[in-house]
Order: structure tokens, then sequence, then C-alpha cells
């Protein structure tokens, strides 16, 4: 009686392990994502130094006083363009009182005649 | 038919002339009109209103007075501060410290200049002079009186005063002579002013110096013009007593362009003599 022989060869085509393979690998894979995305190495937020954090309030607060000097600024300049534009008026007016004022000269003439009077240093 | 009066008021002769009959009652309005007005606006009585102003430094002062101190400050505006009411302290350092009829006209004393331009504030009534600041209203009060007088006079007929060289035209045609080297000038008024400064008559030595009462507010002293002296014909006569120094100060060309520009007729005699007809007139 023949014996039978069942020869089983390991094939690179078993797809059960290949599966198992790829899982494996993307677990490995998700994993690494997962502890590098962590950044283990950077320092923690309370460790951060307080002269930093101190500076970052001090640049915020900053911030907002500088905008309010440039409203507070911006609001004079206004205030200031207004009033330099009354004032120019003024002046205009006040200068246009003085010509009239300095009313045209009375007609004179040079003539040959015995003065009535004569007009010397006061 | 021409009536005339004339008296001494101010410190020089004062002439009332009115084309009129029976001019009396407005001759003697206008000659106490003068006095009223010399007992306001001299400095150098110590009870006249102003020379109380400058004592205190501020005062409740009557209207003649604001009047004219609002006058010589619009007129410092006016001439670019060439005519100055703050000149007091500066034409008593030069030596004119009492009426010109009582100064000495030669003397050892010490000349001071003084800044001139001080602050004077006008609030109603009230009139303020800056620390330091006393006016001296030489320079306006004669044309402001004789202005006034000529309004009371020509209520009786064409008028015209002639306050020591200032004159005020009120109606009629009037020659006025106008002094010169080589003979007189006649000119023909109708009405405004007319005024005449210079330093041939109100001058003085000190330390062997010729001094006189033309005061540049820019230097505080006697200016050096190179000018003898200027007529000017203005709108009134206080305009002409004060463009009359304005353009003293000023100097030759610079009086004759300002003249010229300004439509001031006017007659410059240099201090070497030669006389200049500027401002339209010839």
């Amino acid at each position: 009686m023949a014996a039978t022989v069942t020869e089983v060869r390991a094939t690179m085509t078993n797809h059960v392990g290949r599966l198992y393979s790829i899982a494996a690998g993307l677990f490995v894979f998700f994993l690494m994502w997962v502890a590098i995305g962590a950044r283990p190495w950077a320092a923690s937020p309370s460790a951060q130094d307080s002269r930093l954090v101190a500076l970052a309030k001090r640049e915020q607060r900053l911030r907002v006083e500088s905008a309010a000097v440039q409203r507070l600024v911006k609001h004079r300049w206004a205030v200031y363009r207004a009033q330099l534009r009354k004032r120019q008026s003024r002046i205009a007016a006040a200068k246009q009182a003085q010509a009239q004022a300095i009313a045209a000269a009375p007609p004179v003439r040079v003539v040959n005649l015995p003065p009535l009077t004569t007009t010397r240093t006061s | 038919m021409i009536e005339s009066r004339r008296f001494r008021a101010m410190g020089t002769e004062i002439e009332l002339l009115v084309d009129a009959i029976g001019a009396d009652e407005a001759l003697a309005a206008a000659e106490s009109e003068f006095h009223r007005l010399e007992a306001i606006l001299t400095r150098f009585r110590p009870r006249s209103e102003l020379s109380r102003l400058n004592e205190a430094g501020s005062l409740e002062t009557g209207p003649e007075l604001r009047e004219v101190v609002e006058l010589a400050l619009a007129a410092r505006a006016r001439t670019d501060g060439r005519f100055d009411p703050t000149v007091h302290d500066a034409v008593v350092g030069a030596g004119y410290d009492r009426s010109f009829d009582e100064l000495p006209q030669d003397g050892t004393a010490v000349i001071v200049g003084s800044v001139c331009g001080g602050a004077v504030r006008i609030e109603g009534s009230r009139i303020e002079l800056d620390p330091g600041v006393r006016l001296d209203l030489g320079g306006i009060g004669k044309g402001y009186a004789a202005a006034r007088a000529a309004d009371l006079l020509s209520a009786a007929g064409p008028a015209l005063v002639n306050a020591g060289g200032d004159v005020a035209v009120k109606g009629g045609t009037w020659p006025v002579g106008v002094e010169r080297p080589g003979g007189d000038l006649t000119l023909e008024l109708t009405d405004g002013g007319l005024a005449t400064s210079g330093r041939d008559r109100r001058r003085w030595r000190r330390n062997g110096k010729e001094l006189h009462h033309l005061i540049d507010p820019a230097t505080g002293s006697p200016s050096p013009s190179d000018l003898l002296r200027v007529t000017v014909v203005a709108s009134n006569a206080v305009e002409a007593e004060v463009w009359a120094k304005a353009l003293y100060i000023a100097g030759e060309e610079e009086a004759a362009l300002e003249a010229d520009m300004r439509g001031l007729p006017g007659v410059l005699v240099t201090a070497d003599g030669r006389t200049r007809l500027v401002g339209g007139l010839a």
C-alpha cells in the first residue's frame, strides 16, 4: 500500500497572513503618529517660563492701550482741525475788517495856494 | 467866514478853524473836549485815568480810554508792531519822563532801553496790563482828540482841527501846508486826517547823545530811521497819526513801498534833506 504524502508548502500568497501583516503595520503606524503628535519632549504649559507669560500679558495690554491712544489722538486731531478752521475764518474776517478800517484815503492833491494852517512834527 | 481859536493842550498848540458865523459855542465845546480828553489820556498827570491804569495794572475805565486803547492795539496789529502803545517805559528810559515843556534839553541821565509789546487785555470796561507793561498814548491821543473836536465843530460848519501837526478835517476844502526843505508844500484836503511825525522837534540830549520820542518797539530805543519826518494823509486823524509813526520807523525805502501798497498819500523828508512824495501823491 502506498503511503499518501501530503506536502504542505508555505507560500507567499497566504492571504490571511498578509492581512495580519497589514493590520499590524497600520496599528504600529497610528500608534507612532499619536505618540509623535503628543510631542512628549515639549514642556507642559505649566512649565513655561513665567517671564514669557508676563511679557505676553504686557504685549496684550500695550496693544489695547495703543489702540486707545490712537483713538484719542484721532479725536483730538479732528477737534484741532475744526478749531483751526474756525480760527482761520476769524482771522480772515479780522483782516477784511482791518482792510475796511484802513479806508481809502480821502482825495488829496498838491495845490499852489497859501495854506490856512501848517502841519509840523507833532 | 472862517472863525478860529488857538489854545494850548496836550503839550502842544491847538488850532480850531470853522467855516461859519457865530460858532463860539462849537469852538468852546471843541476846546473843552480837548481839555477833558487830556485829563483822561495824559501820562504826565498822576491822577489821570491812564496814569492810574499804569500804576495799578488793572482798572475799570471810562469809554474814552478804552476806545483809545482799543484803537492803539488794533494799530499795533495793523502796523506789525511798528506802532505800539506799550512804549511807555522805553520813552521814559530815553529821558522823556515829564512833559516836553519841562524837559531839560541836555543832561547826563542814564539811558535805559526797554522791552515793548507786552499783553494788554480789555474785558468789558476793565483794562488789564501784563506785569511791567505801561501805556503811552501820546502817539495816538492827539489824533483822537482832533477827530472828536472836528466832529463837534462840524455841527457849526466845515471844520479843521490842527493839534500840533495832527489835522482832522470835516467838510469844506482846506489848504494845509507841509514843511519841507526848500519851501512848504500845500495839500488840499476835503475830509479825513493828516499827521506829521519826525525827530526834528521833540528831541533832547543825554550824555552828549541826541535822542527823540519816536521809539522803535523792536529795540525799545529811539528809532535810527533815515527819515527826518513823515506826513501821511488817511481816512481819519488817528489813522494818519499811526501811519506817520509806523512809516517813519520803517525807513525811507520800506515806507515808500508800504505807502504805495496801502494807498496812503504822504510826504517823506529824508535826513539828508530830500523830499519824496509817495502813495499816489503827485
